[in-house]
Protein backbone atom coordinates (compact mmCIF):
# COMPACT_ATOMS: atom_id res chain seq x y z
CA UNK A 1 0.00 0.00 0.00
CA UNK A 2 1.62 3.21 -1.15
CA UNK A 3 0.63 6.59 0.21
CA UNK A 4 1.73 9.39 -2.08
CA UNK A 5 3.00 12.72 -0.79
CA UNK A 6 -0.24 14.57 -1.62
CA UNK A 7 -2.31 12.07 0.35
CA UNK A 8 0.10 12.06 3.27
CA UNK A 9 0.03 15.85 3.43
CA UNK A 10 -3.76 15.95 3.05
CA UNK A 11 -3.84 13.61 6.04
CA UNK A 12 -1.71 16.02 8.08
CA UNK A 13 -3.90 18.93 6.93
CA UNK A 14 -7.05 17.15 8.10
CA UNK A 15 -8.44 16.92 4.58
CA UNK A 16 -9.09 13.19 4.33
CA UNK A 17 -12.38 11.45 4.96
CA UNK A 18 -12.57 8.72 7.55
CA UNK A 19 -11.81 5.82 5.21
CA UNK A 20 -8.79 7.46 3.61
CA UNK A 21 -7.58 8.54 7.03
CA UNK A 22 -7.72 5.00 8.36
CA UNK A 23 -5.84 3.78 5.33
CA UNK A 24 -3.02 6.24 6.00
CA UNK A 25 -2.95 5.26 9.67
CA UNK A 26 -2.75 1.57 8.82
CA UNK A 27 0.06 2.26 6.37
CA UNK A 28 1.87 4.31 9.03
CA UNK A 29 1.68 1.41 11.44
CA UNK A 30 3.40 -0.84 8.90
CA UNK A 31 5.86 1.66 7.51
CA UNK A 32 8.09 3.58 9.95
CA UNK A 33 9.42 5.74 7.11
CA UNK A 34 5.90 6.94 6.37
CA UNK A 35 5.24 7.59 10.05
CA UNK A 36 8.44 9.62 10.22
CA UNK A 37 7.41 11.61 7.12
CA UNK A 38 4.07 12.41 8.76
CA UNK A 39 5.91 13.56 11.89
CA UNK A 40 8.10 15.80 9.72
CA UNK A 41 5.02 17.27 8.03
CA UNK A 42 3.50 18.02 11.42
CA UNK A 43 6.71 19.64 12.65
CA UNK A 44 6.77 21.88 9.59
CA UNK A 45 3.19 23.02 10.27
CA UNK A 46 4.10 23.77 13.88
CA UNK A 47 7.28 25.61 12.87
CA UNK A 48 5.39 27.86 10.46
CA UNK A 49 2.58 28.49 12.91
CA UNK A 50 5.04 29.41 15.66
CA UNK A 51 6.77 31.84 13.34
CA UNK A 52 3.61 33.81 12.55
CA UNK A 53 1.52 33.29 15.68
CA UNK A 54 2.87 36.48 17.35
CA UNK A 55 1.16 38.67 14.75
CA UNK A 56 -2.23 37.13 15.47
CA UNK A 57 -1.66 37.52 19.22
CA UNK A 58 -0.39 41.09 19.29
CA UNK A 59 -2.96 43.79 20.03
CA UNK A 60 -4.30 45.48 16.92
CA UNK A 61 -2.00 48.40 16.08
CA UNK A 62 -3.58 51.82 16.54
CA UNK A 63 -3.43 52.66 12.85
CA UNK A 64 -5.97 49.92 12.13
CA UNK A 65 -8.15 50.82 15.07
CA UNK A 66 -8.31 54.39 13.78
CA UNK A 67 -9.35 53.11 10.37
CA UNK A 68 -12.17 51.11 11.83
CA UNK A 69 -13.21 53.64 14.40
CA UNK A 70 -15.86 55.80 12.75
CA UNK A 71 -18.35 53.00 12.08
CA UNK A 72 -17.16 50.79 14.95
CA UNK A 73 -19.76 51.74 17.53
CA UNK A 74 -20.30 49.43 20.49
CA UNK A 75 -22.52 46.52 19.56
CA UNK A 76 -25.36 47.44 21.88
CA UNK A 77 -25.43 51.00 20.53
CA UNK A 78 -25.32 49.77 16.96
CA UNK A 79 -28.26 47.52 17.60
CA UNK A 80 -30.27 50.28 19.23
CA UNK A 81 -29.50 52.62 16.38
CA UNK A 82 -29.95 50.05 13.68
CA UNK A 83 -33.34 51.30 12.53
CA UNK A 84 -32.32 54.92 12.40
CA UNK A 85 -29.15 54.39 10.38
CA UNK A 86 -29.12 54.30 6.61
CA UNK A 87 -28.33 50.83 5.33
CA UNK A 88 -24.75 51.35 4.12
CA UNK A 89 -23.80 52.52 7.58
CA UNK A 90 -25.34 49.50 9.20
CA UNK A 91 -23.29 47.35 6.88
CA UNK A 92 -20.17 49.33 7.64
CA UNK A 93 -20.81 49.01 11.35
CA UNK A 94 -21.45 45.28 10.99
CA UNK A 95 -18.31 44.79 8.98
CA UNK A 96 -16.18 46.87 11.30
CA UNK A 97 -17.59 45.10 14.34
CA UNK A 98 -16.77 41.79 12.72
CA UNK A 99 -13.26 42.90 11.94
CA UNK A 100 -12.71 44.20 15.43
CA UNK A 101 -14.73 41.93 17.65
CA UNK A 102 -14.97 38.84 15.50
CA UNK A 103 -18.74 38.70 15.61
CA UNK A 104 -21.40 39.68 13.16
CA UNK A 105 -23.94 42.04 14.60
CA UNK A 106 -27.53 42.05 13.51
CA UNK A 107 -29.66 39.03 12.88
CA UNK A 108 -26.88 36.50 12.85
CA UNK A 109 -25.84 37.36 16.36
CA UNK A 110 -29.02 36.09 17.91
CA UNK A 111 -29.21 32.89 15.93
CA UNK A 112 -25.53 31.96 16.28
CA UNK A 113 -23.64 30.70 19.31
CA UNK A 114 -23.23 34.20 20.75
CA UNK A 115 -25.60 36.88 22.05
CA UNK A 116 -25.03 40.26 23.65
CA UNK A 117 -26.06 41.06 27.17
CA UNK A 118 -25.44 44.53 28.52
CA UNK A 119 -22.79 45.06 25.89
CA UNK A 120 -20.94 41.84 26.79
CA UNK A 121 -20.86 38.68 24.73
CA UNK A 122 -22.47 35.58 26.18
CA UNK A 123 -22.87 32.03 24.90
CA UNK A 124 -26.31 30.93 23.84
CA UNK A 125 -28.00 27.96 22.17
CA UNK A 126 -25.91 24.91 21.49
CA UNK A 127 -22.73 26.50 22.76
CA UNK A 128 -24.34 27.43 26.08
CA UNK A 129 -25.77 23.92 26.38
CA UNK A 130 -22.37 22.36 25.74
CA UNK A 131 -20.73 24.59 28.34
CA UNK A 132 -23.47 23.73 30.83
CA UNK A 133 -23.60 20.00 30.37
CA UNK A 134 -20.65 18.56 28.48
CA UNK A 135 -17.69 16.99 30.29
CA UNK A 136 -14.37 16.81 28.50
CA UNK A 137 -13.86 13.30 29.79
CA UNK A 138 -17.11 11.87 28.44
CA UNK A 139 -18.05 14.02 25.45
CA UNK A 140 -18.55 12.15 22.19
CA UNK A 141 -15.60 12.49 19.83
CA UNK A 142 -17.89 13.97 17.18
CA UNK A 143 -19.55 16.52 19.48
CA UNK A 144 -20.36 19.73 17.59
CA UNK A 145 -18.81 21.79 20.36
CA UNK A 146 -15.90 20.25 22.20
CA UNK A 147 -14.90 21.29 25.67
CA UNK A 148 -11.17 21.61 26.33
CA UNK A 149 -9.93 22.80 29.70
CA UNK A 150 -12.06 23.57 32.74
CA UNK A 151 -10.47 25.57 35.54
CA UNK A 152 -11.10 28.04 38.30
CA UNK A 153 -9.89 31.51 37.45
CA UNK A 154 -8.14 33.68 40.00
CA UNK A 155 -11.34 35.79 40.02
CA UNK A 156 -13.10 32.73 41.51
CA UNK A 157 -15.24 32.03 38.44
CA UNK A 158 -15.15 28.70 36.67
CA UNK A 159 -14.00 28.99 33.08
CA UNK A 160 -13.94 26.53 30.19
CA UNK A 161 -12.29 26.53 26.78
CA UNK A 162 -14.39 25.29 23.89
CA UNK A 163 -14.00 24.65 20.17
CA UNK A 164 -16.81 24.48 17.66
CA UNK A 165 -16.98 24.65 13.89
CA UNK A 166 -17.60 28.41 13.77
CA UNK A 167 -16.08 29.66 16.96
CA UNK A 168 -13.64 28.64 19.64
CA UNK A 169 -12.92 30.47 22.81
CA UNK A 170 -12.84 30.80 26.54
CA UNK A 171 -16.02 31.36 28.55
CA UNK A 172 -16.44 32.04 32.26
CA UNK A 173 -19.53 31.33 34.29
CA UNK A 174 -21.23 34.25 35.98
CA UNK A 175 -24.75 34.86 37.26
CA UNK A 176 -26.19 35.44 33.82
CA UNK A 177 -24.56 32.51 32.05
CA UNK A 178 -21.31 31.97 30.19
CA UNK A 179 -19.53 35.22 29.43
CA UNK A 180 -17.11 34.98 26.52
CA UNK A 181 -13.70 36.16 27.57
CA UNK A 182 -11.79 35.32 24.45
CA UNK A 183 -12.84 34.01 21.06
CA UNK A 184 -11.20 32.90 17.87
CA UNK A 185 -12.23 31.52 14.53
CA UNK A 186 -13.61 27.99 14.82
CA UNK A 187 -11.92 24.80 13.90
CA UNK A 188 -11.89 23.89 10.28
CA UNK A 189 -14.99 22.20 8.99
CA UNK A 190 -13.30 18.89 8.41
CA UNK A 191 -13.86 15.43 9.79
CA UNK A 192 -10.34 15.17 11.11
CA UNK A 193 -9.43 17.16 14.17
CA UNK A 194 -6.14 16.87 15.94
CA UNK A 195 -6.69 15.81 19.50
CA UNK A 196 -4.68 18.51 21.14
CA UNK A 197 -5.42 21.32 18.72
CA UNK A 198 -6.66 24.58 20.09
CA UNK A 199 -6.06 28.21 19.39
CA UNK A 200 -2.72 29.12 21.03
CA UNK A 201 -4.05 32.57 21.96
CA UNK A 202 -6.94 31.06 23.84
CA UNK A 203 -4.77 28.53 25.60
CA UNK A 204 -2.42 31.32 26.62
CA UNK A 205 -5.36 33.39 27.92
CA UNK A 206 -6.60 30.40 29.90
CA UNK A 207 -3.19 29.78 31.39
CA UNK A 208 -2.87 33.41 32.39
CA UNK A 209 -6.23 33.35 34.19
CA UNK A 210 -5.87 30.01 35.90
CA UNK A 211 -5.62 29.67 39.65
CA UNK A 212 -3.87 26.34 40.07
CA UNK A 213 -4.12 23.78 37.28
CA UNK A 214 -6.96 22.65 35.04
CA UNK A 215 -9.61 20.39 36.58
CA UNK A 216 -9.28 16.65 36.23
CA UNK A 217 -12.31 14.56 35.26
CA UNK A 218 -13.55 14.24 38.86
CA UNK A 219 -13.24 17.96 39.62
CA UNK A 220 -14.96 18.78 36.35
CA UNK A 221 -17.91 16.51 37.16
CA UNK A 222 -18.16 17.95 40.65
CA UNK A 223 -18.15 21.49 39.29
CA UNK A 224 -21.04 20.60 37.00
CA UNK A 225 -22.95 19.09 39.92
CA UNK A 226 -22.58 22.41 41.73
CA UNK A 227 -23.82 24.46 38.79
CA UNK A 228 -20.32 25.70 37.88
CA UNK A 229 -20.15 27.84 41.01
CA UNK B 1 -10.87 38.75 15.67
CA UNK B 2 -10.05 39.19 12.05
CA UNK B 3 -7.53 42.04 11.98
CA UNK B 4 -4.81 40.05 13.80
CA UNK B 5 -5.32 37.22 11.33
CA UNK B 6 -5.18 39.64 8.42
CA UNK B 7 -1.89 40.94 9.78
CA UNK B 8 -0.55 37.43 10.09
CA UNK B 9 -1.50 36.62 6.51
CA UNK B 10 -0.02 39.95 5.36
CA UNK B 11 3.24 39.15 7.14
CA UNK B 12 3.48 35.70 5.63
CA UNK B 13 2.82 37.11 2.16
CA UNK B 14 5.17 40.07 2.39
CA UNK B 15 7.69 38.77 4.96
CA UNK B 16 8.22 42.30 6.18
CA UNK B 17 6.49 44.06 9.05
CA UNK B 18 6.32 47.44 7.34
CA UNK B 19 5.05 46.04 4.04
CA UNK B 20 2.72 43.69 5.84
CA UNK B 21 1.10 46.46 7.83
CA UNK B 22 0.73 48.61 4.72
CA UNK B 23 -0.85 45.68 2.95
CA UNK B 24 -3.13 45.15 5.89
CA UNK B 25 -4.18 48.79 5.92
CA UNK B 26 -4.87 48.80 2.18
CA UNK B 27 -6.96 45.65 2.63
CA UNK B 28 -9.08 47.10 5.42
CA UNK B 29 -9.63 50.28 3.42
CA UNK B 30 -10.67 48.38 0.35
CA UNK B 31 -12.85 46.01 2.36
CA UNK B 32 -14.71 48.91 3.95
CA UNK B 33 -15.12 50.58 0.57
CA UNK B 34 -16.31 47.37 -1.07
CA UNK B 35 -18.49 46.32 1.86
CA UNK B 36 -21.55 46.26 -0.40
CA UNK B 37 -20.15 43.25 -2.23
CA UNK B 38 -19.74 41.19 0.91
CA UNK B 39 -22.79 39.06 1.57
CA UNK B 40 -23.72 38.51 5.17
CA UNK B 41 -23.67 34.84 6.02
CA UNK B 42 -20.64 34.15 3.80
CA UNK B 43 -17.19 33.88 5.25
CA UNK B 44 -15.79 37.31 5.97
CA UNK B 45 -12.29 35.93 6.52
CA UNK B 46 -12.11 34.37 3.06
CA UNK B 47 -13.54 37.50 1.50
CA UNK B 48 -11.03 39.85 3.12
CA UNK B 49 -8.11 37.52 2.50
CA UNK B 50 -9.09 37.34 -1.17
CA UNK B 51 -8.99 41.14 -1.22
CA UNK B 52 -5.63 41.12 0.50
CA UNK B 53 -4.18 38.58 -1.85
CA UNK B 54 -5.41 40.52 -4.89
CA UNK B 55 -3.88 43.74 -3.59
CA UNK B 56 -0.67 41.90 -2.89
CA UNK B 57 -0.57 40.61 -6.44
CA UNK B 58 -1.68 43.80 -8.17
CA UNK B 59 0.36 46.36 -6.34
CA UNK B 60 2.94 45.10 -3.91
CA UNK B 61 4.46 42.41 -6.06
CA UNK B 62 4.64 44.77 -9.01
CA UNK B 63 6.40 47.33 -6.83
CA UNK B 64 8.83 44.76 -5.55
CA UNK B 65 9.69 43.83 -9.09
CA UNK B 66 10.51 47.42 -9.83
CA UNK B 67 12.65 47.28 -6.70
CA UNK B 68 10.66 50.02 -5.06
CA UNK B 69 9.79 49.77 -1.44
CA UNK B 70 6.96 50.91 0.70
CA UNK B 71 7.43 53.99 2.79
CA UNK B 72 8.44 52.62 6.20
CA UNK B 73 5.79 52.73 8.92
CA UNK B 74 5.89 55.92 10.97
CA UNK B 75 8.01 55.95 14.09
CA UNK B 76 5.98 55.42 17.21
CA UNK B 77 3.80 52.83 15.54
CA UNK B 78 2.91 50.21 18.09
CA UNK B 79 4.87 47.63 16.14
CA UNK B 80 8.08 49.58 16.18
CA UNK B 81 11.70 49.00 15.52
CA UNK B 82 12.24 47.28 18.82
CA UNK B 83 9.76 44.55 17.90
CA UNK B 84 11.27 44.31 14.47
CA UNK B 85 14.78 43.89 15.79
CA UNK B 86 13.63 41.36 18.34
CA UNK B 87 12.04 39.33 15.58
CA UNK B 88 15.11 39.51 13.42
CA UNK B 89 17.41 38.61 16.26
CA UNK B 90 15.87 35.23 16.73
CA UNK B 91 17.89 32.77 14.74
CA UNK B 92 15.09 30.27 14.37
CA UNK B 93 12.72 32.89 12.92
CA UNK B 94 15.42 33.93 10.53
CA UNK B 95 15.86 30.38 9.40
CA UNK B 96 12.13 30.00 8.72
CA UNK B 97 12.00 33.33 6.88
CA UNK B 98 14.92 32.39 4.70
CA UNK B 99 13.27 29.07 3.88
CA UNK B 100 10.00 30.81 2.98
CA UNK B 101 11.91 33.26 0.82
CA UNK B 102 13.10 30.40 -1.37
CA UNK B 103 9.54 29.51 -2.38
CA UNK B 104 7.86 30.78 -5.53
CA UNK B 105 5.01 33.14 -4.59
CA UNK B 106 2.35 30.72 -5.78
CA UNK B 107 3.61 28.05 -3.39
CA UNK B 108 4.13 30.45 -0.52
CA UNK B 109 0.58 31.80 -0.64
CA UNK B 110 -0.84 28.28 -0.72
CA UNK B 111 1.32 27.31 2.26
CA UNK B 112 0.31 30.49 4.12
CA UNK B 113 -3.41 29.91 3.68
CA UNK B 114 -3.44 26.22 4.59
CA UNK B 115 -0.56 25.71 7.01
CA UNK B 116 -0.51 29.09 8.75
CA UNK B 117 -4.08 30.38 8.42
CA UNK B 118 -5.62 26.92 8.70
CA UNK B 119 -8.01 27.18 5.77
CA UNK B 120 -9.49 24.00 4.33
CA UNK B 121 -8.22 23.16 0.84
CA UNK B 122 -11.59 24.03 -0.67
CA UNK B 123 -11.62 27.49 0.89
CA UNK B 124 -7.96 28.16 0.07
CA UNK B 125 -8.48 27.10 -3.56
CA UNK B 126 -11.40 29.52 -3.76
CA UNK B 127 -9.35 32.39 -2.35
CA UNK B 128 -6.53 31.71 -4.82
CA UNK B 129 -9.00 31.00 -7.63
CA UNK B 130 -7.31 27.74 -8.60
CA UNK B 131 -8.55 24.13 -8.83
CA UNK B 132 -8.11 21.90 -5.77
CA UNK B 133 -5.60 19.70 -7.61
CA UNK B 134 -3.42 22.70 -8.38
CA UNK B 135 -3.56 23.78 -4.75
CA UNK B 136 -2.66 20.29 -3.59
CA UNK B 137 0.36 20.04 -5.86
CA UNK B 138 1.56 23.52 -4.83
CA UNK B 139 1.28 22.44 -1.22
CA UNK B 140 3.32 19.32 -1.90
CA UNK B 141 6.06 21.13 -3.83
CA UNK B 142 6.10 24.03 -1.39
CA UNK B 143 6.43 21.78 1.61
CA UNK B 144 9.14 19.67 0.05
CA UNK B 145 11.12 22.81 -0.80
CA UNK B 146 10.63 24.20 2.71
CA UNK B 147 11.82 20.99 4.31
CA UNK B 148 14.87 20.98 2.13
CA UNK B 149 15.63 24.59 3.02
CA UNK B 150 15.12 23.82 6.71
CA UNK B 151 17.39 20.81 6.50
CA UNK B 152 14.55 18.34 7.00
CA UNK B 153 14.72 16.78 3.56
CA UNK B 154 12.67 13.62 3.23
Amino acid sequence: MTIDAATRMAYVDGELDEIARRRVERAMAEDPALAEAVARDRRLRATLQDRFAPYAEQPVPDRFKALLDPPAVPIATARRRARALPRPWIQAAALAATLVFGVVIGQQLDTGPVATRGGALVAQGRLAAALDTQLAATQPSDAAVRIGLTFRARSGRICRTFAGPALQGLACRDDGGWALVNTARGERETAYRQASSGDPGILAAAQAMMAGGPFDAAAEAEARAHGWR
Amino acid sequence: MLVPRLRRFAMSLSRSEADGDDLCQATIERALKARGSWQQGTRLDSWTMTIMRNIWIDEVRARTRRAETFVPAEAGDSVGDAGHRRMEAAVELDRVDRALATLPDEQREAIALVLIEGFAYKEAAKILDIPMGTLSSRLVRGREALMQALGEAA
